[in-house]
């Protein structure tokens, strides 16, 4: 089994937004946090486009991220990418990330089972 | 498109007695099995339904074939004439190709024959030429196609699942049927019936990388489901020490270039499903689940050259 690697990307922050007029500034609120961490393989960039992903690893422990909510930018729509990996024996999940517990593999014990055309 | 079932609720679902009937051949160059559960006292008429199955996908199966000579597909590629009349069943199978080809945006198309066989080895490499159009004119019985001579069409990717739905239309009368074309699957259950369906491992022929538990509630109407896989790692070969497989990419006439080993996909019928795992694995994980993420496709699990096993988050519910 090739060994996986693990890409950890922090969320870019948004950038600061500018005051909408010259009054004293009042105190700043503190912004509401993200309920939904993003803890690896999200993208930073505006794509119309959404993945979203869940990795099952058949062995071993597998990092679970959370999605983050959909907000809107504009006219475009902007999701951020969810990718779940697959720990290696030995690796610890980044800060923030869910572990989840894979299935171990499961022994052919159904009827009927799906599979490339021409297997035996 | 079929409307897939519900999913199956939290509620308990009875349990029927374990009574199974099955019959199974080697056609279409693999394994094709019934699976029949039928009403008690009934075991007798399952056996003659499902052995009558068989021989009637086997009869389709020869009209449909690229591999013998006298079938309707071959009598059709041979054929020079601009135009050429088929039959009913190669006519459906046509018209379904064409709606495939519509849904999956060109990714499935049946009119890549040449290609095919250039990644074969057996014609010359063949560019993707803008005359692979070609028309399906119906008739009250069968059609005429017309494209240009010389222009193969191949059902790879579309003659299976539609094999299994057509066979499983026939098996109505049984509390659950699950018809297995060489590994694309069409299942229909009547309420309070379950069934589970594994997802062979290509690492491991002892092993499923998951189960798929397939249920259709008490009170809904009958559910029918199709489970289809299509991969690179069975129909691989080197040609000039290239490792190709059999799946071609329309875009560029050749096998496509790709990270997925296996995809399998969860749909409303076996035909959707085949369609749309053969598109999973030409697309790649990436632009297969972008795709995927859509109504009629209630799951899907990719299987990457990296070993991973990436799922669409709606798969989770099916999965034991």
């Amino acid at each position: 089994m090739t060994e996986a690697r693990t890409q950890v990307r922090t969320p870019a922050r948004p950038a600061p937004q500018p005051p909408a007029d010259r009054r004293p500034a009042e105190p700043r609120r503190r912004p509401d946090p993200n309920p939904s961490r993003i803890a690896i393989g999200m993208t930073g960039v505006a794509v119309a486009s959404a993945i979203a992903a869940a990795v099952l690893a058949p062995q071993g422990t597998a990092a679970v991220a959370q999605t983050s909510t959909p907000a809107v930018q504009g006219a475009a729509q902007v999701r951020h990418v969810v990718k779940y990996v697959q720990l290696q024996p030995g690796q610890t999940a980044p800060p923030q990330a869910v572990v989840q517990q894979a299935p171990a593999p499961t022994p052919r014990v159904v009827v009927v089972a799906t599979r490339q055309s021409g297997l035996p | 498109m079929s409307a897939l079932a519900a999913a199956p609720s939290s509620a308990p679902v009875p349990t029927r007695p374990d009574a199974l009937v099955s019959a199974g051949a080697r056609l279409m160059g693999g394994r094709v099995a019934v699976h029949l559960r039928p009403e008690a006292g009934a075991a007798g008429l399952a056996e003659r339904d499902a052995a009558r199955v068989l021989r009637r996908i086997g009869a389709w199966a020869d009209r449909l074939s690229r591999f013998a000579p006298a079938s309707d597909l071959s009598r059709l590629n041979a054929d020079p004439r601009a135009a050429v009349p088929v039959r009913p069943t190669l006519a459906t199978v046509l018209d379904w190709g064409r709606a495939a080809e519509a849904f999956t945006d060109g990714v499935v198309d049946v009119a890549l024959l040449d290609a095919r066989l250039a990644a074969e080895g057996i014609a010359a490499a063949v560019p993707v030429a803008a005359s692979r159009t070609w028309s399906l004119d119906r008739r009250s019985r069968g059609a005429v196609v017309r494209r240009p001579t010389g222009l193969g069409i191949d059902l790879d990717g579309v003659a299976k699942g539609w094999i299994a739905d057509r066979a499983l239309g026939l098996l109505g009368r049984h509390p659950a049927a699950v018809v297995d074309a060489d590994g694309d699957v069409a299942v229909r259950l009547a309420p309070g019936e379950r069934w589970s369906i594994g997802v062979a491992d290509p690492r491991d022929a002892a092993l499923d990388v998951a189960v798929f538990e397939l249920a259709c509630p008490d009170g809904r109407m009958a559910a029918r489901f199709g489970l289809a896989t299509s991969g690179t790692s069975v129909h691989r070969w080197v040609h000039d020490g290239d490792v190709r497989h059999h799946l071609i990419d329309s875009r560029t006439g050749r096998p496509a270039r790709t990270d997925v080993v296996q995809a399998t996909v969860l749909a409303g019928s076996a035909r959707e499903a085949e369609a749309w795992a053969k598109t999973t694995v030409i697309l790649g994980s990436q632009e297969a689940l972008r795709t995927l993420d859509r109504p009629g496709v209630a799951g899907a699990l990719i299987l990457t050259e990296r070993d991973e096993l990436l799922a669409l988050p709606s798969t989770l519910r099916w999965l034991a």
